[in-house]
């Protein structure tokens, strides 16, 4: 009688620990549900890593291509869910139900200078599930009675703390410090590394001034294209409210899949009817 | 946030009590049908004194899936558990409970109690 209790999967847990910890990401694949015939044991586990590293076996190695496979599918879109596998031989079919699991860090979002937007954005970071880190250089803006919502606020320079910064595919970066040099210093030092969101403040004028010195330096164009400069999506903000406002919209649309689109204009426009009667008339 | 929400906290909570001598059960919501309370993924820790960290309910089905992950936990067998919450009825205590959903129960023992062979 196999005891699937705690034996399968000893070292997966230790591994997811650790991804946790480290606010990394990966898919744990647990197998869920066997047939009579299948040998794999229940709750064995495989994790594979965002980055590529795969620990523990779900105890068939034909088994355990397949859902490394699925496993990549599932790393990229993010999606938790119940895959069905049929392996073995022809006479002695195996069948099992794998769940792959998407670990992954409550979003990010690293709010680079603690400006007059920093406090809104931080504020509504917060209330939208975002863990919010902010950084500056001064303490009299980078400090915990400016941001009460903030997880943290690092008051160092940007670029000591943004160097060795761990960020990943769940880290949503906003650069809006209070000078272009500032800016650009933060932007070498995250330009290239895998983020969910790349956003820069600025006129079109002075980013495109940024982008083109970066490019002069042979930064990627690709890499360049994808920066979110200038950053926000267009609501005609004016305030530091309305600016951060804008800015976590076009936050959001990027974490959902979202176009930034009005709704009333996506798709095929609504039939008003006849006789001019109103749109929310069944 | 609170904290019981955070998978970080669920794990270190289960080594420490196993640490202890205790038998933990992780549920995992893995499979949902319908409009369910809460999203696959959802996580709830269960202790041996039937206390519990986290919901994969939300009052919703949960005494079902209490007493199935006690079970579990006795037995030390992971086990896949179905739920149907269109039948449900919660409304005493005001929860929104409808959809089907599939947790999976997986008890975790003390090292000392591990089976050897």
């Amino acid at each position: 009688m196999h005891n699937g209790a705690i034996r399968p999967g000893l070292d997966v847990s230790s591994a997811l620990q650790r991804v946790v910890r480290e606010r990394r990401i990966a898919d744990v694949a647990t197998v869920v549900a066997t047939s009579s015939r299948a040998r794999v044991p229940l709750a064995a586990k495989l994790l594979v890593e965002d980055e590529g590293a795969v620990v523990g076996t779900l105890g068939s190695a034909e088994l355990d291509e397949a859902v490394i496979r699925d496993a990549r599918r599932h790393l990229e879109s993010r999606k938790s869910e119940v895959v069905a596998y049929r392996f073995g031989v022809e006479t002695e079919q195996e069948e099992v139900e794998v769940f792959h699991e998407i670990i992954e860090p409550r979003p990010q979002l690293l709010v680079v200078g603690a400006g007059h937007i920093a406090v809104p954005l931080a504020r509504f970071g917060s209330q939208l599930g975002f863990e919010v880190v902010v950084v500056d250089d001064r303490e009299k803006f980078a400090n915990r009675e400016r941001f009460p919502d903030a997880d943290r606020v690092i008051a160092a320079g940007f670029g000591e703390t943004l160097r060795d910064y761990p960020i990943n595919r769940s880290t949503f970066v906003v650069i809006i410090t209070r000078a272009h040099t500032y800016d650009e210093e933060s932007l070498r030092l995250i330009l290239g590394r895998p983020t969910a969101y790349l956003g820069m403040i600025g006129s079109r004028r002075r980013v495109q001034t940024v982008l083109r010195t970066l490019a002069a330096e042979g930064y990627d164009h690709d890499v360049l294209g994808s920066v979110r400069a200038p950053i926000g999506l267009d609501v005609g903000s004016e305030t530091p409210e309305e600016i951060a406002l804008s800015i976590i919209a076009e936050v959001v649309a990027v974490r959902r899949g979202g176009t930034g689109v009005p709704l009333s204009q996506k798709g095929r426009p609504i039939a008003i009817g006849q006789g001019g009667r109103n749109v929310s008339d069944g | 946030m609170s904290p019981t929400g955070d998978l970080a906290w669920l794990l270190d909570q289960a080594n420490e009590r196993i640490a202890r001598g205790e038998r933990v059960a992780m549920v995992t919501v893995v499979r949902t049908r319908g409009s369910t309370p809460r999203k696959v993924g959802t996580k709830m820790l269960v202790f041996e004194d039937g206390l519990f960290a986290g919901t994969v309910g939300g009052g919703c089905g949960e005494a079902d899936v209490l007493q199935e992950t006690l079970r579990a936990m006795e037995s030390g067998e992971p086990t896949l558990f179905h739920v149907d919450l269109t039948a449900d009825e919660a409304e005493e205590s005001g929860d929104v409970c409808g959809g089907i959903m599939d947790v999976f129960i997986e008890p975790r023992l003390p090292v000392d109690e591990s089976p050897r062979n």
